[in-house]
C-alpha cells in the first residue's frame, strides 16, 4: 500500500490566521478564549476575527461565514501545494459537525430551501469553487470528524484511488451550538483548563483548517500518516466510558497499523476538552496503552474546542511541531487533576518529536487515534 | 476461499420493511410505523423509545438484519464496525432543537434532544445495543454511494481493523425516510453466500 504524506496545511483560529502565527502564539502561551453572558449564565468561547473575511472578496454574495473560512483556508494551503484542485486525481473531504446550521429559519426551521444547510451541498459548493471535478466526501462524526476525514483520506490515497486529498475541517459558533452545550452544562464560564485539577468544562471555539495529503513526498518533509483507527465505547451516547477502554482500542489499532509500539511515541496531541469526565477517561486510556511517560498536550486551552475543525487543526499544529522538533505545551494547565498516570506537557520543549499520536473522542461514543511519523 | 459476504440485509421505506427478501408492510406515519416494527418483531429494548427518529430508523434496520441472521446479542468481536451514510444528517432533530431556542421568552433547550443533533449518534446507538467497538463513521452524501461504502468497508477488513460490519444508508427528514443496511462479515467458505461487492449490493 502507498505511503500517505502530509504535503501542506493552513488554519484560522481565534488566535489568528496562518500556521506560524498560531504556532508562535501557542509557544508564547497566548489564549483567544473570552467569557460572555449567555441566557442567564456565562460561557467561554473563542471566535475567528471578522477582519479576516472582511478584507477579502468572494465570488458568490450568499457565501456563508463558514464557507468563507473554508475558502480562505483551502486557498492558503493550495497556494504553496503541488496538488492541482482541478485534476481528477485530487479529492476534497470536509469535516464539520453543524455546517451552515446558523442559516435555519428561526420562524420555520423545517422549511429548508436555501443556505446549503445540507452538509453535502456546502461541500459541493466549496469543491466546485476550486474547480474540482469529483463529488467531495463529507464526514460528520461528532468531535472526531477531522480525524475520521484524515483516516478516510489515508484509505483513498493508499488504495490508489486518488493522488491528493484536500481535507478541510470547519465549524462556527452559533446560538444552536452554544445553547446545546450550555444545556448539557458542559461549558466552562472561564477559559478551559484541560487535565488541570480546576477544570470545569470546555470552551467553545471556532476554527477552520486544511490539510493536504499526497501519495508523493514532493516537499521533502517526509511526514506520513502512518496509522489511523476509530472505535466506539458502546457505552453511552453523550458520556465517555469511565475506563478509557474505547479510546485504548483506537490507539492500539492505530499503532498496529503504523507498525509501532507505545515506546516509539514522542508526543501525544490529546483531545483534552477540559470537561471532568473526558480528560479523566483519556488519562486512563493513555495509561492502559503504556504511554504514561510520553508528553501529552491539549491545544484547546489556547483556542477552545473547535468541534468539526478540531481533528484537522490540532493535527496541523502537531505536525508543524514535529517539523520544528518542538513538543507543544498544554494550554491552561497548571496542576494535574486526572487519576490516570500521564505526563502533561507544561512548557514547550525543543526536543526530538518524530512520532506524534493524535487522539479524539466524541458524542456517540466514538474515539479516534492517528499516528503521524517523520521518516528519518 | 475467504471473502466478505453479505450475511443479512434490511431496507425500510414508507411502504415496507424488507428483510432478506421477506416483506413487512410499513403502515401509517413514521412514528407509528416504526413502533409497529419494534412491536411485531418482539424487540425488547426500552432505550428505543428515547431515540430520535433517525436513530430509531437505523436501530430497527440493524436490529432486523441482525435478528434475521440469527446474530442478535451474539458475542461479537470488538472488531465489528458501523459505517453509515446519510443525506439529511440530523436535520430533523436539528429543526426540533432550533424551535426550542428561537424564542427567548420560551427558551427550553433540552440536552436529551441536543445529543441527537449529530448523525453519528445513530451509529453509537447500534454499537451500544450490540457492544460493537470497531471503526464507526458517518458520511454525508446526496445519494447512497454504495461504491464508496463497499470500498471503505473492504479497506477496513483488509487492514485488519474489522472482521464484521453494519453498513449502508439511513436517511430521514420529517416524513421522508429510507434505510438500506447490510450486515457483512468475513467468511471462510463463501459457497452459497452473496459476496459484498458494489455490484451485488446495487442489485
Amino acid at each position: 500500500m502507498k505511503s500517505v504524506f502530509v504535503e501542506k496545511y493552513s488554519l484560522l483560529t481565534g488566535l489568528g490566521e496562518s500556521v506560524e502565527r498560531n504556532f508562535n502564539s501557542i509557544l508564547a502561551g497566548e489564549c483567544s478564549i473570552h467569557s460572555e453572558d449567555f441566557h442567564n449564565g456565562r460561557i467561554s468561547f473563542s471566535r475567528i476575527k471578522s477582519d479576516i473575511i472582511n478584507s477579502r472578496s468572494f465570488r458568490s454574495p450568499d457565501t456563508s461565514r463558514l464557507e468563507k473560512h473554508m475558502i480562505i483556508s483551502i486557498e492558503d494551503a493550495l497556494s504553496s501545494s503541488y496538488a492541482d484542485p482541478e485534476d481528477p486525481s485530487t479529492i476534497f473531504l470536509f469535516s464539520t459537525t453543524k455546517g451552515n446550521i446558523g442559516s435555519l429559519n428561526p420562524a420555520d426551521p423545517y422549511k429548508i430551501n436555501s443556505g446549503r444547510i445540507r452538509l453535502h451541498e456546502m461541500a459541493i459548493f466549496i469543491s466546485t469553487y476550486f474547480g474540482n471535478p469529483n463529488t467531495p466526501y463529507t464526514v460528520c462524526n461528532a468531535c472526531i470528524s477531522g480525524l475520521s476525514a484524515i483516516i478516510t483520506a489515508k484509505y483513498l490515497i493508499s488504495g490508489g484511488k486518488y493522488k491528493n486529498a484536500v481535507i478541510c475541517g470547519g465549524d462556527v459558533i452559533t446560538d444552536f451550538v452554544a445553547a446545546g452545550f450550555s444545556s448539557l452544562k458542559a461549558v466552562s464560564p472561564e477559559p478551559c483548563r484541560p487535565f488541570d485539577e480546576k477544570r470545569n468544562g470546555l470552551s467553545l471555539g471556532e476554527a477552520c483548517g486544511t490539510l493536504i495529503l499526497s501519495d508523493e513526498d514532493r516537499t521533502g518533509e517526509r511526514i506520513i500518516v502512518a496509522g489511523g483507527s476509530q472505535s466506539n465505547d458502546a457505552n453511552h451516547i453523550s458520556g465517555p466510558s469511565r475506563d478509557g477502554s474505547g479510546l485504548y482500542l483506537a490507539v492500539d489499532s492505530a499503532l498496529k497499523e503504523a507498525s509501532l509500539t507505545s515506546a516509539d511515541i514522542d508526543s501525544i496531541s490529546a483531545h483534552g476538552t477540559g470537561t471532568v469526565f473526558n480528560d479523566e477517561m483519556e488519562s486512563k486510556a493513555f495509561e492502559s496503552a503504556e504511554l504514561s511517560a510520553v508528553p501529552v498536550f491539549s491545544l484547546k486551552g489556547f483556542f477552545g474546542h473547535t468541534l468539526g475543525a478540531a481533528g484537522v487543526i490540532e493535527s496541523v499544529l502537531s505536525v508543524h511541531a514535529m517539523k520544528e522538533n518542538i513538543i507543544l505545551p498544554s494550554g491552561g494547565f497548571e496542576t494535574c487533576g486526572v487519576s490516570g498516570s500521564i505526563s502533561i506537557s507544561g512548557k514547550y520543549k525543543n526536543t526530538k518529536n518524530d512520532i506524534c499520536l493524535k487522539t479524539g473522542s466524541g458524542f456517540g461514543g466514538c474515539n479516534a487515534g492517528v499516528v503521524f511519523k517523520k521518516n528519518v | 476461499m475467504s471473502d466478505i459476504i453479505i450475511k443479512s440485509r434490511c431496507s425500510i421505506d414508507s411502504s415496507a420493511a424488507v428483510v432478506n427478501g421477506k416483506r413487512m408492510p410499513f403502515s401509517g406515519d413514521f412514528s407509528s410505523g416504526i413502533r409497529e416494527l419494534y412491536r411485531s418483531n418482539e424487540i425488547n429494548y426500552p432505550k428505543f423509545y428515547k431515540m430520535d427518529d433517525l436513530s430509531k430508523l437505523a436501530f430497527i434496520a440493524a436490529e432486523l438484519a441482525l435478528k434475521d441472521a440469527g446474530m442478535l446479542q451474539e458475542n461479537y468481536t470488538v472488531k465489528t464496525g458501523v459505517i453509515l451514510m446519510t443525506s439529511n444528517s440530523s436535520l430533523d432533530t436539528d429543526c426540533r432543537f432550533s424551535q426550542s431556542i428561537t424564542d427567548s421568552d420560551n427558551y427550553y433547550p433540552s440536552p436529551a434532544v441536543f445529543v441527537y443533533t449529530l448523525p453519528n449518534v445513530m451509529a453509537g446507538e447500534i454499537c451500544i445495543r450490540n457492544s460493537f467497538k470497531g471503526d464507526n463513521c458517518v458520511y454525508i452524501s446526496g445519494l447512497c454511494d454504495w461504491g464508496f461504502i463497499v470500498d471503505n468497508v473492504r479497506f477496513l477488513f483488509e487492514t485488519g481493523k474489522l472482521e464484521a460490519c453494519i453498513c449502508g444508508w439511513c436517511d430521514l427528514f420529517m416524513e421522508e425516510f429510507s434505510a438500506d443496511i447490510c450486515y457483512v462479515e468475513r467468511c471462510e467458505d463463501v459457497t452459497g453466500y452473496r459476496l459484498f461487492t458494489s455490484e451485488n449490493v446495487k442489485m
